[in-house]
């Protein structure tokens, strides 16, 4: 049965190079039950496009809205802060750049003291995954909240899988990403499938 | 009014006009503020010196000072936070920090719309006249002067092609301690002799020679050995690209053949009489020595898709040829490091180079910052 992994056994991992998280800079923040990410410099803030919508659909009647339409880029310096705003949505990173072993899934929360401001965020990574961690950051207060680059904001669990599985044993979106990358829904073949679906339905 | 003192004051407004959005900037580096700041005093003092009325012989002086507050804003502008690309100037800063006092500079950077358009804004590095000139007019003092450092656009966030900026950073430092500049006068002297490097610069058997063109091949010959202290072969690979190996020199380049000779003579300790030449009037002028200054990386780290854990300056300037050894190597190897096949396409592999390269050095950087500051 999977459970999440404490302290000792994370620190095992790290020693034996089967985690890896660079920088970790400072050692306090592993904890009992798992380690404290901070937020990293580079984002993805969400701005009004030219499109109407982002279109998370192949199905072109509103247009192509793809997501990096909607995004603009901007960076920090640790120390500095960004300031997110009411029911702004941005994509961040975590300032650790995180391998993961086969066997373990990364769930990544809101530090408690962060989730009373109204910040929200929700972020797993797969067995396997190396990169920054990719997080969608929205503040839900009515109030502009300031930020500090390097803030430990998230906490990582580590939860151990039934078994050991290879990440690039499938085909992946998101690779080695150090900085946050736009959404590639529209590379789900699914989304292909459900096209082809509808424009045979209604005999497009 | 004289038209051409028409065309004065429009080139003012549309310099109150740039002043003006310039305001936007945010560089996340005070010293750059400062020196917008310094813009704004310069330009006030301009427009106040044209508004009491001036002599009609001033007038190319006075547009030669808005041209300046142009330059300047041009580099500005390519220099924020969002547009820099930070981790290599600081890798840049470091080297620039072994030649002289980086206090004094801050660099800049201009993104072209060229591609391989790497090179060296000369126009203000050591006018010390210009700037005096400023101080008189209108009291206004530059603590701090701007490295400007051209580079292509397309290519401000690729760490591979960023070896280019440590020739034009040569550039630089030959300015400020007048390194070619001298060697030509001396070689025109007949103080030192060129009869060993007569293969690498032929046009030196005229009997006139030209002193623009050796002074100018001089500098490019200096620049190669001032990278390749830091990126070693990497900048003669990169240039063998860009110039297509080209045998013939030009006006204002020798042949990149004799130019890859020279560097890698340079890395291998071969005897080579142009290294000779540049090297013994870098330490007769410089007091130091052009010696190697990177580290080699022989890890595994990249092939295995994580950073590489940075120890040293030296290994900081070893990161960016790291990614180069990379890049070469066969792709087979990231299935032998990771231990299974993971299928990386070239394009992937490009960006997982980037990325790595851009994380590593982040990392060094992150990590000294934090020990500084942690009590």
């Amino acid at each position: 049965m999977s459970s999440i992994i404490t302290s000792e056994a994370i620190k095992e991992l790290i020693k034996a190079e089967k985690l890896i998280i660079r920088p970790l800079l400072d050692q306090e923040q592993i904890t009992e039950i798992g380690i404290d990410f901070r937020l990293g410099g580079n984002f993805l803030v969400s701005v009004q496009g030219r499109e109407p919508l982002i279109n998370a659909s192949l199905n072109n009647e509103f247009g192509r809205g793809n997501s990096r339409y909607f995004f603009q880029e901007t960076r920090r310096q640790l120390g500095e802060t960004f300031i997110l705003h009411p029911n702004q949505t941005v994509l961040a990173t975590s300032l650790e750049y995180v391998k993961l072993p086969d066997n373990y899934v990364l769930v990544l929360c809101m530090r408690s003291s962060y989730s009373r401001l109204g910040l929200t965020m929700s972020t797993i990574a797969q067995p396997g995954y190396c990169g920054c961690l990719s997080v969608e950051l929205t503040n839900y207060n009515n109030n502009p909240i300031n930020l500090s680059i390097g803030a430990r904001l998230f906490q990582g669990l580590f939860y151990q899988t039934d078994k050991s599985s290879k990440y690039f044993d499938n085909q992946r979106k998101y690779v080695c990403n150090v900085r946050p990358e736009p959404s590639a829904v529209t590379n789900d073949e699914d989304l292909t499938i459900l096209t082809r679906l509808w424009k045979a339905r209604n005999h497009i | 009014m004289l038209p051409i003192k028409r065309l004065l004051y429009l080139q003012l407004y549309q310099a109150e006009t740039l002043i003006s959005n310039s305001r936007k900037y945010n560089f996340s580096d005070t010293q750059k503020d400062n020196y917008l700041k310094k813009l704004e005093e310069l330009f006030k003092g301009i427009k106040d010196s044209i508004e009491r009325g001036f002599d009609d012989a001033k007038i190319f002086e006075k547009k030669s000072h808005l041209d300046f507050i142009f330059k300047s804003i041009e580099f500005l502008k390519d220099s924020t936070l969002n547009t820099i690309p930070f981790e290599v100037v600081g890798c840049l800063n470091k080297a620039m920090s072994d030649w002289i006092d980086a206090q004094k500079f801050i660099i800049v950077t201009s993104l072209q719309n060229n591609l391989y358009s790497f090179s060296y804004d000369l126009s203000y590095a050591m006018n010390k006249n210009f700037y005096q000139s400023l101080e008189t007019e209108y009291g206004v003092v530059f603590d701090q002067k701007l490295v400007q450092i051209n580079l292509p656009l397309t290519l401000s966030k690729d760490y591979l092609s960023s070896v280019a900026l440590y020739h034009e950073l040569g550039h630089f430092v030959d300015l400020q301690h007048s390194i070619t500049s001298t060697l030509r006068y001396a070689i025109y002297l007949k103080q030192v002799s060129v009869t060993d490097v007569l293969g690498y610069m032929p046009f030196l058997t005229a009997t006139d020679i030209d002193l623009l063109k050796l002074e100018y091949h001089l500098g490019e010959y200096f620049c190669d050995l001032f990278a390749a202290q830091y990126i070693g072969e990497t900048i003669g690979l990169f240039l063998q690209y860009i110039t297509s190996n080209s045998a013939k020199d030009s006006p204002t380049h020798p042949s990149t053949v004799n130019r890859i000779k020279v560097i890698s003579d340079f890395i291998n300790g071969t005897d080579n009489p142009v290294v000779n030449l540049i090297q013994t009037a870098v330490e007769a002028l410089t007091g130091k020595k052009m010696e190697i200054r990177y580290s080699k990386i022989t890890s595994d780290d990249f092939y295995k898709l994580i950073p590489y854990e940075i120890k040293s300056d030296a290994e900081l300037h070893g990161s960016i040829m790291y990614g180069w050894q990379v890049w070469l190597d066969d792709v087979g190897k990231f299935n032998q490091c990771m231990g299974y096949n993971v299928n990386l396409t070239e394009p992937t592999i490009y960006r997982v180079i980037n990325s790595l390269v851009e994380k590593s050095i982040g990392n060094y950087f992150t990590i000294q910052h934090w020990a500084k500051n942690k009590v």
